[in-house]
């Protein structure tokens, strides 16, 4: 093989590598599981559930009622259920009736326990803006299945692209016969090393606000693990590196000393 | 000794100049193709997900231009409501969104500030502590609104119990400096109220300023 013909496939093969790893971090952090998991470990859910209570506690003051009426009327649990839903891609309204139910509850245990009396009417609208912040907070204002939708479908398009690139890979490093090669493990190092300082220059990730407050926070959360799995795959990557240049030097100094 | 080093000491130069080769031609040839779409992402990530630490302005009040040079930022406390006949002394907040409403007086972010000539409304909860007692509010009571860039003396002119929806009585204009307080009504009410009560106080600066 000449050696123009090497040189071309090794930065083809160093080109081709380095999106597929780039793909691979990026196909595993939009896999539904992890995906969820990682909104655990963030404690989303928790998080969530009290920005929804401190949101309810807003309307407390007007409604002339007590925080004490919003106590158990969700869990955890049930807005781990409602994302769940969403990330899985299920279209369905949110499970409001539970909540409504409680909520009613609480509501007449306090009327008797006070001795008072309330329209209907004002009650009913009231329970309905509760509810409607309980909603509004977990479909994070209607987006939530547009986010979910897309992070889907890039999961399944990411899918193709890495098989693909992963075959390609196996073909040109086989072509290349050259096990002990140094030079893409570490330029794939330097690029992504590169790519992950580029962002966090360019990009004030500990200031991302859309949406929701709770939502930014797991963002930016996950958008650090994922340089931070880029920045770990780069150490891996420049390790190995090392070790093949070991070898070449050991080659080398074998070959100078015939 | 000294070849064989130099051999192996060029071959590790050669070995990392290429690789810095591979990477920088890589890192140019994306950055030739796709410079303008790149540029163009993070000018959009950077304007609508990310929120600047903006450090506060001194609120400064321009006399000859009657209004503010510098305007408090989005849920800032900026200044306090005082109505003495009632008890009232509250803080005022910029905006009057729920959360605000729970610490003091929102000031409607659409409407004029103090001092600027034209309509200001303020809200505030009907509770305990709040605005519960504005409808025992008299006419001709004085309202004082004490900022951060000045005092500012008000007279009450007329007050009312509106619906919710009706809007017309918020007329926003910058003809005459009128003070719009209200809350939900009645005031003692549990649960969700559709009526406001209102209560509209003019400038009185010649008296008191």
């Amino acid at each position: 093989m000449s050696k123009k013909i090497n040189f071309v496939l090794k930065f083809t093969f160093f080109f081709l590598f380095s999106v597929f790893l780039l793909c691979s971090l990026m196909f595993l952090f939009t896999n539904k599981k992890i995906l969820l998991q990682e909104m655990k470990n963030a404690s989303y859910f928790k998080n969530l559930s009290i920005s929804i209570k401190e949101e309810m506690k807003n309307y407390m003051n007007q409604s002339g009622f007590e925080e004490k009426i919003l106590e158990n009327i969700f869990t955890e649990e049930d807005i781990y259920i409602e994302i769940e839903k969403k990330v899985n891609g299920i279209e369905e309204k949110i499970e409001t009736e539970k909540i409504e139910q409680k909520l009613t509850n609480n509501i007449e245990k306090y009327l008797q326990e006070k001795q008072l009396v309330a329209e209907e009417e004002s009650l009913k609208k009231f329970a309905n803006q509760l509810i409607q912040v309980y909603q509004e907070e977990i479909d994070l204002y209607q987006y939530s299945n547009t986010i979910f939708y897309s992070v889907n479908k890039i999961n399944s398009y990411l899918y193709k692209i890495v098989l693909g690139l992963f075959l390609l890979c196996i073909i040109l490093f086989l072509y290349l016969k050259k096990k002990k090669e140094s030079i893409p493990w570490i330029s794939i190092s330097f690029f992504l090393y590169f790519i992950v300082f580029y962002i966090k220059t360019e990009i004030d990730i500990e200031h991302i606000l859309i949406l929701h407050p709770v939502f930014s926070e797991f963002l930016k959360i996950y958008i650090l693990k994922i340089l931070e799995g880029i920045t770990k795959t780069s150490i891996l990557l420049c390790i190995i590196g090392s070790i093949f240049l070991t070898f070449r030097i050991k080659k080398a100094s074998k070959t100078a000393c015939e | 000794m000294y070849k064989k080093m130099k051999k192996i000491g060029k071959e590790i130069l050669k070995e990392i100049a290429l690789s810095f080769f591979f990477c920088a031609s890589i890192i140019l040839l994306i950055s030739w193709l796709y410079s303008k779409e790149i540029r163009f992402g993070i000018s959009l990530i950077n304007k609508i997900a990310i929120v600047e630490n903006k450090k506060s302005q001194p609120i400064t009040y321009n006399e000859i231009k009657k209004r503010l040079d510098h305007y408090p930022n989005y849920k800032e406390k900026y200044g306090n409501l005082k109505i003495p006949t009632i008890n009232v002394e509250l803080p005022i907040y910029h905006g009057d969104s729920m959360d605000i409403l729970r610490y003091g007086v929102g000031h409607y972010a659409g409407s004029y500030f103090p001092g600027e000539g034209g309509t200001i409304i303020f809200a505030g909860h009907n509770n305990t502590g709040f605005f519960r007692e504005l409808p025992n509010i008299n006419i001709e009571d004085k309202i004082e609104v004490e900022t951060l860039y000045g005092t500012f003396y008000y007279q009450v002119t007329e007050t009312k119990i509106i619906s919710e929806s009706d809007l017309a009585s918020f007329p926003l204009q910058n003809e005459s400096e009128v003070l719009i307080l209200y809350t939900c009504y009645p005031v003692t009410s549990l649960g969700y109220t559709n009526k406001r009560y209102i209560v509209y106080a003019t400038r009185i600066e010649d008296i008191y300023e």
